[in-house]
């Protein structure tokens, strides 16, 4: 039944095309003709979500099913929360207005740990269990993906089952299956829940006990029928040329954050930066053909009337397509004004005489992250930059006119020292002097350097998952000491930092087991949302939350652990394997560069999937 | 250089979209359409689109007015442009809808020419006086509008204004439509020079009456011209007069 949101509620809240669908490309079907109906559900505002590829991808994938109709939901904002409440709304879907307790499948995207309390809010909006297992027959499936769900034990509790990796083909054999379940008689959730953990990727959480050691480590991880697969692979596009790719995108009413065609390059990262989850938890490198692209990127400017084509990738300097991409895109672009967009490329006079010519952009901000303060911790951390490329870079961009460049940077890194610190500052400053080595007449107006300063959160399937990140006070006291340093070495470089708080939170989850999903649950019920909006985050809420589980507060965030631990993400295979993840742990202790996978294979059992770089 | 003037309706979603967003999403929708539009020159091109009036959030509207210019339009014919109508239709979102396109050879902005609007304003009054009479309630707001005159605070940037609105109100009119319900058909100055919005007409009538007045939906009907001699006009079709001065 269609829900009917009177104009008097949405005339209250702020913005309320996040609630209203309608959208040019949005996916209106009957319900009568369809199977199956799927809420995508991406746990934060609609600015956020609508900006997200992967939910591009998938809504239009399962919406070519002609037993699916896929549909939209965000998370409301809190005034449209408020108003739902009052009125005992639902949460409902934008396409169809209809609830979405009625639904076959809620599939949410794990962006960000600290969206997790959403997703429990949405599920409550909603007027769905909470718990896994408080669930019946008649209620949909809860389902999630994305890149937090390489660790899904934090959320193990709430969603029925997880799919781990590459959702475009799995996602459908998922729906196969159900297809098939729904037309027999018996439909019983939990032979749905065995038969889709038979599929390759698929994990469900309850089909798997755990126990734990005095000492609150894991002592065994296993199914709880050895029918079920003990290791869970992520799964695989193996050529993303012949993979589902949409050519036309729902273009939103109201601004969103990145309103764009997207074009999405290649996936996976040859680098290897230590620190980095996307970097290891997405190989291999598998690039796409620059031909199809320049294709795709016409019909999708055709069916969309956008202004404006970026470029997705982790890092698109290392596309070896780059310049038989851009320059027949920009050519064929400028007459239609439809400028292009080039984030993540390195700085060097190619790449700057790319921006130049794709935009007209006013030359204002560049983006460099090196990352840390010194070589030895960049070596450390595997960023194999030189203080000498970046000064190169810098004097390129202020050469080019630029004069605006952020620096990014991270505190709490393992072996950091204070001098590591200070040399965030003394790179800031060289930097500083670059610009004002460059003649006048050459650079741009208005020096402006900011360094951005966030605090390390150790990753699973990162070298670094082993370590202790540091505590808030640690944190809270390195702050203070780079600001400090920066105000005495110059007045115009600006200095901001993440809240340590925040990045406390986001470890627990980030290399949780199933046990902080009741911190999590409790933290909801104290009134926890929108943790990542600085204005939300209730953090004495989450204290308290923690103390209620009896499990030390140090043990998920600050605690080293053991090579010889069992991890709570262990049975999930990302390919990279333990034994390579161990080697680069040491590696980076003795500050050893490990080469990235265009110069040789260092062997880190990406191999197995058989796509990209890795059969090249 | 001549421009073509589009008629357009605002209803469902649609009229959630604020100003800015309308801009761009006809920018998009031009671009899907395959309808080249002249941009400005300079570092950073604009499409060269202008409305009648700005659309606040939540307003319908039957009649809006937009002047965008595209290359050569002297000799257009009829048949072009309602091909260029078709192709636009199918590139808008639904909620949005051309009527219809004509060649304008005005020299005045579009902005400055508008002088009227109308509006039909669906209110609620939940007094209990109204509640037993429906009749008060009309009396009320019709004896406030007879007055000469009409004070209301105005919010500015610069602050609050007292402004009487009297003499930017033509025409006006209120019926009972529903227990608690009334429709006020209002035509009022519209434009760059004098302007009196919905809202603050309704809120004047909220403040000089002393009836709890909200506001259920705004719906705009017209925009006209107006010549110096009193002849209102449609502002696609200035030849006609419509209806002179009321």
């Amino acid at each position: 039944m269609k829900i009917n949101i009177s104009d008097k509620i949405l005339m209250s809240v702020e913005k309320p095309a996040r609630y209203t669908g309608g959208e040019f490309n949005s996916i209106a079907k009957k319900s009568s003709d369809v199977n199956i109906r799927f809420a995508f559900c991406f746990p934060d505002v609609y600015e956020i979500g609508m900006s997200h590829l992967g939910m591009k991808i998938l809504y239009h994938l399962l919406n070519n099913r002609e037993d699916t109709w896929c549909e939209r939901v965000f998370a409301p904002w809190t005034d449209m929360e408020q108003k739902m409440r009052e009125n005992n709304i639902p949460l409902f879907a934008l396409e169809s207005k209809e609830a979405i307790r009625d639904f076959d499948f809620l599939g949410f995207t794990l962006q960000y740990e600290m969206s997790y309390t959403n997703i429990l809010n949405m599920l409550d909006l909603a007027g769905i269990p909470l718990l896994s297992s408080e669930r019946k027959d008649s209620d949909p499936f809860i389902c999630a993906g994305g890149p937090c769900a390489c660790n899904p034990e934090p959320l193990a509790d709430f969603i029925d089952f997880f799919m781990i990796g590459d959702g475009e083909e799995v996602i459908n054999e998922v729906m196969d299956l159900y297809s098939n379940w729904k037309n027999e008689e018996s439909k019983r959730r939990d032979e749905f829940l065995k038969r889709v953990s038979r599929i390759e990727g698929v994990y469900v959480p309850s089909l798997y006990k755990v126990e734990y050691n005095l000492d609150d480590t894991i002592k065994s991880f296993a199914p709880v029928n050895p029918t079920y697969p003990s290791i869970i692979k992520k799964r695989v596009v193996k050529d993303l040329n012949e993979v589902f790719y949409p050519d036309s995108i729902i273009v939103p009413f109201i601004e969103v954050v990145h309103d764009r065609v997207m074009l999405e390059l290649f996936r996976g990262c040859i680098r290897g930066c230590r620190f980095c989850q996307a970097g290891y938890t997405y190989r291999p490198v598998r690039e796409k053909d620059p031909n199809k692209l320049l294709k795709l990127a016409r019909r999708l400017v055709k069916n969309t009337g956008y202004e404006e084509i970026s470029l997705v990738s982790l890092s698109s300097s290392d596309y070896s397509g780059l310049f038989d991409l851009c320059n027949p895109l920009i050519e064929e672009m400028e007459p239609e004004k439809v400028s292009l967009s080039l984030p993540s490329l390195r700085v060097d006079n190619f790449s700057l005489d790319l921006m130049e010519k794709a935009q007209k952009v006013r030359k204002s901000g560049l983006t460099f992250a090196p990352e840390a303060g010194t070589q030895r911790l960049r070596d450390v951390i595997n960023k194999g930059v030189t203080e000498e490329d970046l000064v190169r870079s810098a004097e390129t961009a202020f050469s080019g006119g630029w004069s605006g460049i952020k620096l990014y940077f991270m505190l709490g890194l393992p072996t950091e020292q204070y001098e590591d610190i200070e040399g965030i500052a003394q790179l800031a400053k060289r930097v500083e002097e670059t610009y004002f080595s460059v003649p006048k007449e050459k650079r741009g107006k208005g020096l402006r350097i900011t360094v951005s300063a966030s605090s390390l959160v150790p990753k699973p399937f990162t070298p670094f998952q082993w370590e202790g990140q540091n505590t808030i006070e640690e944190l809270k006291e390195k702050q203070r000491y780079l600001l400090n340093q920066i105000k005495n070495i110059s007045r115009s470089i600006s200095y901001n930092w993440h809240d340590a708080e925040l990045s406390y939170i986001e470890s627990i989850f980030a290399r949780g087991d199933r046990r902080v999903g009741k911190i999590l649950l409790n933290a909801w019920k104290s009134g926890c949302k929108f943790d990542g909006w600085g204005e939300h985050f209730k953090f004495d809420m989450w204290m308290e939350a923690i103390q209620s589980i009896g499990v030390e507060t140090s043990f998920y965030s600050h605690r080293k652990r053991d090579y010889d631990e069992i991890l709570p993400w262990d049975h999930i295979n990302m390919g990279v394997t333990k034994e390579y993840l161990i080697k680069e742990s040491k590696r980076a202790n003795m500050e050893q560069l490990t080469s990235n996978c265009k110069e040789a294979c260092s062997g880190c059992g990406a191999q197995v999937f058989e796509g990209g770089i890795c059969i090249e | 250089m001549s421009k073509l003037r589009l008629t357009f309706e605002r209803t469902k979603e649609a009229k959630y979209v604020a100003h800015l967003d309308m801009l761009r999403m006809f920018e998009r929708s031009f671009r899907r359409a395959g309808i080249n539009i002249s941009y400005s020159e300079g570092f950073n091109p604009r499409p060269k689109m202008v409305f009648a009036m700005p659309m606040s959030v939540g307003l319908t509207s039957d009649n809006e007015y937009m002047d965008i210019e595209m290359g050569n339009m002297e000799n257009i014919q009829k048949e072009a442009l309602d091909k260029i109508s078709k192709q636009l239709n199918m590139a808008l979102p639904s909620g949005i809808r051309i009527k219809d396109i004509c060649l304008s050879t005005a020299r005045e902005n579009i902005m400055q020419a508008v002088k009227l609007a109308t509006y039909q304003i669906k209110i609620e009054i939940e007094d209990t006086a109204s509640l037993d009479n429906p009749q008060y309630a009309k009396e009320s707001i019709l004896e406030i509008i007879n007055k000469q005159e009409i004070m209301v605070m105005k919010k500015t940037k610069k602050g609050n204004k007292l402004v009487n609105i009297r003499p930017l109100i033509r025409r006006l009119d209120i019926e009972h439509i529903a227990e608690g319900y009334y429709l006020i058909s209002a035509v009022v100055s519209a434009g760059a020079e004098n302007n009196l919005r919905p809202d603050l007409l309704v809120m004047a009538l909220t403040e000089n009456t002393g009836l709890n007045i909200d506001i259920c939906t705004i719906h705009r009907s017209g925009l006209y011209t107006e010549t110096e001699k009193g002849r209102i006009l449609d502002l696609c079709d200035m030849e006609q007069s419509l209806w002179t001065t009321c």
